[in-house]
């Protein structure tokens, strides 16, 4: 199926979503914060990033920005999550680099669906 | 684009109707969420449940106290969206959760939890409404995203479109459904009136002249039927037709729009009927909110009142409190002090609802603990007045009247802080009212003084305390109830003991009343003493230097006599001496305050004595109508003596028994 790595600072949503994501088979690596989320990247190189953006020591925005700005890492898609639900928040995302963006609480089949479309991509 | 609320305290609004509109939500959502911990406790998804029930108790918690906003003066979109992300924040996992037990517990069989799974998980959707409905509509729209694309500017609805010029049908059509509108759209005023009668509408524009029903009629029609008189209507008119929009604006129409039409304005006065729709809407599950508030007012009323008379066998009694609708801030309490004492009260506090409620709980908490340790009547009252009044932010206080009442002699001290005076009905049929001493209400100026009073209640006699409900309730001409007519009431049950008491009184004041419903809580305490066999060989009574107080002393002491079977032949002298007794002290008082009668069995007749304390008396030197009245007292009993002892006067009279 795929590996992705979850980019979430709260204890409690990162073990529903990836329990979730491993039911559908998807192998998840965990980080908890943006720099963490980085050295995971760079580490493992999963098929994709879904990235909370309120993140400690380094928040969301900036850690795609990283993301995007290194060779080696650019073509990993990254999946913005956010609980703001603003029409703002996804230009912001996107701005940031990251390739798609949904909202939180997840609605999880149209979260698949995104997920594939860019896993195939 | 509505407009946001006024730059003054707008923040504090949007707090209030979030705790107004999406606190019952997430009361809901936490309820069922711990029915799903419950069913799936020990269970393989009880980790799961417990964190769906902590992430809802974080949701209920946030929402009772919204996440700190204290950003002064910050762009209040800005702190919207906060808000909205916050309070969204716990839904994450709930959501989350709950989806995956629910996946679990489907492929398990587990189809009670399952179902507590599907609950939780309609209550999450109902919270993410309610949070909608509780933030801005400018805030909502400059939330709307996902699809990205045409985003409604304003609050959209379903709206009717009554028009008969085919032209001006289709650029309504158009234009409001690119707007994110719904639209259905009829040609005549018949059809009209029809489709409103059959589906929802959040508004209808109705075109002033069509063929059959015209505008203003269809209008009238709207606004005569109550399932349809919210609808709001924007009348479609030509220039020329003033006069008819001055008329349906009278008869209940939002607003108007002329031809041809202005796209500005038509978004605008949409815009607005919309959102004071959506407003109402708001301001009913407000209401609701406020219903449960006064459920629990109710709660908190009801469970601090007492819910038995203490049992002793020298005295009876009870209490009953009728909630108003609004639920004012009465209460009542009765509690043994020590073996032989009993502390009532009956108090009144300002205001209602939830603020009146907590704040009577404190009161009959500080009076109970301040009661408890066997001060006087005064002193309790002036310790709860500090208390109360050092820290009353709210302005709130509370009338009350506090007694004790010693069952070994009917001796009963009080003190009244503004409250309404309690009734004394005598057993041999009068009705007195309580002497007030005049005292502040309690809790509104630190350091007010408050006064013991006494009285002493004979067998049979009856004590009712009572507040405004009674003597204030109104009947449909809006006259009051009134002290006479309670007094009535008491009259005509002198016999009765306190339940039945207090039945008679509540229905005398629903007689009164005939139907009109009560605007504040009724209660009242009734207390009988019957006086215990412990002290039924002694009687003795206090009595105000008065002559009006020998008619109530008759009936006492024919009470007592009857009780120890003395033959008419002793107690009829020995009443009449006493009597006389009284009556010389009242009228040669020489500054008399205080007057006690005691009477007790001696091994051959009845010694009695009257005690006052006025100016020490004389008796080889009295002369005149005062010797006149001791010589008669003197024929009336067998040996007769007077002293003094510093303090009082003390007339001692003997009576033998043959």
């Amino acid at each position: 199926m795929g590996t992705i790595l979850l980019v979430e600072d709260n204890e409690m949503n990162r073990d529903m979503l990836s329990r979730r994501l491993e039911r559908k088979g998807y192998t998840v690596l965990l980080a908890e914060d943006g720099r963490q989320g980085i050295d995971m990247a760079a580490a493992h190189r999963p098929d994709l990033v879904l990235m909370d953006m309120s993140l400690p020591v380094l928040n969301g925005w900036d850690a795609t920005r990283s993301l995007k700005a290194d060779d080696q890492l650019r073509a990993i898609p990254v999946i913005a999550l956010t609980a703001h639900a603003m029409a703002s928040d996804r230009d912001k995302a996107l701005e940031a680099g990251c390739d798609d963006y949904d909202t939180k609480p997840i609605e999880l089949p149209r979260l698949l669906e995104k997920i594939e479309k860019l896993m195939r991509r | 684009m509505s407009p946001l609320p006024p730059a003054d305290a707008p923040l504090a609004a949007i707090l209030d109707r979030v705790a107004a509109v999406v606190g019952p939500r997430a009361r809901d959502l936490h309820r069922l969420a711990e029915a799903l911990a419950a069913g799936a406790d020990g269970g393989t998804l009880a980790a799961e449940t417990s964190c769906i029930l902590a992430a809802a108790e974080q949701m209920a918690a946030m929402v009772a106290a919204p996440p700190g906003m204290e950003e002064p003066g910050g762009d209040l979109d800005a702190l919207c969206a906060r808000l909205r992300h916050d309070l969204r924040g716990p839904l994450v996992a709930v959501k989350g959760y709950g989806e995956l037990v629910l996946e679990v517990a489907d492929g398990d069989g587990l189809a009670a939890v399952a179902d507590d799974a599907r609950h939780v998980l309609d209550a999450v959707s109902e919270v993410l409404v309610a949070i909608e409905q509780a933030l801005p509509a400018r805030s909502r729209a400059l939330a709307a995203e996902l699809a990205g694309d045409s985003a409604p500017a304003g609050p959209v609805g379903r709206i009717l479109v009554a028009d008969d010029s085919d032209r001006n049908r289709e650029v309504l059509v158009q234009y409001l459904t690119r707007e994110g509108h719904e639209v259905v759209a009829v040609s005549d005023g018949l059809t009209a009136l029809e489709a409103v009668q059959e589906q929802r509408f959040d508004l209808a524009l109705l075109d002033m002249i069509m063929p059959g029903l015209n505008g203003d009629e269809v209008l009238k029609g709207i606004k005569a039927d109550p399932a349809l008189h919210a609808l709001p209507v924007i009348m479609i008119s030509a220039l020329d037709e003033t006069d008819s929009i001055v008329r349906c604006i009278e008869a209940g129409a939002e607003d108007y729009l002329p031809k041809p039409f202005n796209r500005v304005l038509l978004r605008a006065r949409i815009g607005a009927c919309l959102e004071k729709r959506r407003l109402r809407e708001v301001e009913l599950s407000y209401l609701a909110a406020v219903e449960k508030e006064l459920t629990i007012a109710r709660e908190v009323q009801a469970s601090i009142l007492p819910r038995r008379f203490p049992p002793h066998p020298a005295v009876e009694g009870g209490g009953l409190m009728v909630p108003a609708r609004d639920v004012g801030g009465d209460f009542y309490d009765f509690f043994l002090i020590d073996d032989d004492r009993i502390g009532v009260a009956v108090g009144d506090v300002s205001g209602k609802g939830v603020p009146a409620a907590v704040y009577m709980a404190m009161v009959r908490t500080l009076l109970r603990a301040t009661a408890l340790f066997g001060l006087s009547p005064a002193k309790c009252l002036q310790r709860l007045n500090d208390q109360l009044s050092a820290d009353n932010d709210r302005g709130m206080f509370v009338s009350l009247f506090y007694g004790i009442l010693d069952c070994a002699t009917g001796a009963f001290t009080y003190a009244n802080g503004g409250h309404n005076r309690p009734a004394v009905a005598r057993a041999g049929g009068g009705v007195e009212w309580v002497r007030g001493t005049d005292d502040l209400l309690v809790g509104v100026i630190y350091g007010s003084a408050y006064h013991d009073a006494a009285l002493t209640l004979a067998p049979g006699d009856s004590l009712l305390l009572y507040t405004d409900g009674v003597v204030e309730a109104a009947d449909p001409a809006d006259e009051e109830f009134g002290r006479p007519r309670l007094a009535e009431v008491l009259a005509a049950h002198a016999g009765a003991g306190p339940e039945d008491l207090l039945a008679a009184v509540l229905a005398a004041v629903r007689r009164f009343e005939a139907g009109q419903p009560p605007s504040d809580d009724l209660t009242c305490v009734a207390l009988r003493f019957r006086g215990g066999p412990a002290d039924s060989a002694r009687f003795e009574m206090g009595l105000t230097p008065d002559l009006v107080e020998i008619a109530r002393l008759i009936p006492a002491l024919d009470a007592y006599f009857r009780r120890m079977e003395v033959p008419a032949a002793a107690a009829y002298p020995l009443t009449m001496a006493i009597e006389e007794a009284v009556a010389t002290v009242v009228r040669h008082g020489r500054g008399a305050r205080s007057l006690t009668i005691r009477i007790e069995r001696t091994g051959d007749g009845l010694a009695a004595e009257v005690e006052d304390d006025g100016q020490p008396l004389d008796p080889a030197a009295a002369d005149g109508d005062l010797g006149v009245g001791l010589q008669f007292v003197m024929t009336l009993v067998d040996r007769a003596s007077y002293d003094h002892d510093g303090t009082f006067n003390r007339l001692r009279l003997m009576k033998a028994l043959a």
